[in-house]
């Protein structure tokens, strides 16, 4: 995990999960070049090198609309847990996907514009930004391109300490108007210059897909998020009772400006961490005690719950908070302790 | 040809920048950087591509000043994003469909006689 950055951490479950995606890949450019051709509805003659830069640019949508399926997907299911695990990988090879896609498309549409340089082309050639129809769209699939560049030049740990996991997390959110743009531009783009129903279809399943299971995903974190009651006494919050809690397991709270913690309960202790993972904010609190340390569903990074501390060799450390018991009821101090402050757990039965 | 000019300058400065932070910076302020030299390689493009940031989070980080430890939540930013997004995308997808071309160029083709085959021509 951390002891000392390497360029890439291997083990078995990623070269499975690499050589899957890498011939799900090539089976989907081939199957497209070879078969697309007989279900297209072109307004105009296309030609083979077109046909290429369709099937590396619809492989790269359907690869981002997979990768933001998987978030929401494995909050509802279990079971989809493990394709999060090397999802920054499907990341980078959607960005080589996507460009390959703009190496073919300027080298078709730009490399002989009389007027400008092939890259400037992409941009200079149609400005018509005050209207929809001719709107250039290439500038939206040149601004997703940026992103998921961007997020795959940052995509190794390292980045995530350097630059804080908020900051981090943050940079990485513009996924979202990646896709958005990514849409956008075969809404203008593709979708124009066929008449067909399938590419329609695909692309409009496609968003309904990603659109509806992250609010879905939204509604029912709403749902579960436990609103801390006001403030019992001297500032703490109640957070829940004890028996709202299953051994082993966590219990999320809402402490309000946006923070959230997790309290867990392990045997009869009772312990209570910040819930986002130090790796890459993955929700600890959706995560198990496994060997006496809270895991981390996503990717499986582990931290002692009384201190918030990795195990050696590793230095990952999130925030702790100070917990007391009243009767039943677990008081919670919203103000976090810095990452990997010991606060002594709770016992269950014994008086804070 | 000004906008790429632009590029081609800032990706120099970000080459220098990737230079100087991979050799002397990150060993300073990244503990877990030290002694470890071939993953720096794929830190390249990443420093090239966001320099202005690589060297503010260098200075705070020089100087010792941290952001707070408070991990906030993106959950919450999430929920709001979806909610635009949710409007916005299907919109923009039936837009495009309102937009979609339907002009003479859509007309089904009609297959024509070769001229020789037209035999009431004198």
């Amino acid at each position: 995990m951390s002891e000392r950055f390497v360029p890439v951490t291997w083990n078995t479950n990623k070269y499975i999960y690499d050589a899957v995606l890498l011939a799900g890949v090539f089976l989907y450019i081939w199957v497209f070049i070879n078969f697309a051709p007989d279900y297209q509805t072109v307004t105009r003659a296309v030609s083979g090198t077109i046909y290429k830069a369709r099937a590396f640019g619809s492989c790269a949508f359907l690869m981002l609309t997979l990768i933001l399926c998987l978030g929401p997907l494995a909050k509802f299911d279990s079971r989809f847990l493990p394709l999060m695990y090397n999802r920054r990988h499907f990341g980078v090879l959607t960005c080589s996907v996507a460009l390959v896609h703009a190496m073919y498309v300027i080298g078709i549409y730009f490399s002989f514009n009389p007027l400008y340089d092939k890259y400037v082309a992409v941009l200079g050639t149609n400005t018509n930004y005050g209207q929809l129809l001719g709107f250039p769209f290439e500038s939206m699939g040149v601004l997703a391109l940026l992103i998921l560049v961007i997020m795959a030049v940052t995509s190794h740990d390292f980045w995530m300490r350097f630059l804080t996991p908020p900051l981090w997390k943050a940079l990485h959110m513009l996924v979202y108007v990646a896709y958005a743009a990514g849409v956008i531009h075969v809404a203008l783009g593709a979708l124009q210059s066929e008449t067909g129903p399938i590419l329609p279809m695909i692309v409009g399943v496609s968003v309904a897909a990603v659109a509806g299971l992250h609010l879905a995903a939204a509604l029912v974190d709403r749902r579960q998020m436990r609103q801390v009651a006001a403030a019992a006494q001297e500032g703490w919050l109640h957070a829940g009772t004890v028996d709202d809690i299953p051994d082993k397991r966590g219990l999320v709270v809402e402490l309000g400006d946006g923070q959230r913690a997790a309290v867990f309960r392990y045997g009869n202790k009772l312990s209570a961490l910040a819930n986002a993972c130090a790796h890459q904010n993955g929700p600890l609190g959706e995560g198990r005690v496994i060997g006496g340390c809270v895991t981390c569903p996503w990717h499986g990074f582990q931290y002692n719950p009384a201190d918030g501390r990795a195990p050696a060799p590793f230095t990952e450390k999130v925030s702790t908070f100070r917990i007391r018991l009243d009767g039943d009821a677990i008081l919670i101090d919203p103000n976090p302790l810095a990452p990997g402050t010991f606060v002594e757990p709770l016992v269950i039965g014994e008086p804070a | 040809m000004a906008l790429v000019e632009g590029l081609e300058i800032y990706f120099w400065i970000g080459l220098g920048v990737s230079a100087l932070f991979l050799t002397v910076g990150v060993d300073r302020v990244v503990e877990a950087a030290r002694d470890s030299y071939i993953f720096r390689v794929l830190l390249i493009p990443g420093v090239i591509v966001l320099w202005p940031l690589v060297l503010i989070r260098w200075a705070m980080l020089e100087s010792g000043r941290e952001p707070s430890t408070r991990q906030r939540t993106h959950r919450s930013t999430h929920a709001c994003v979806w909610i635009l997004l949710a409007v916005l995308l299907p919109t923009a997808l039936a837009g495009a469909m309102v937009l979609r071309a339907q002009g003479p160029m859509e007309a089904p083709a009609v297959l024509l006689e070769a001229p020789g085959a037209v035999g009431t021509q004198p």
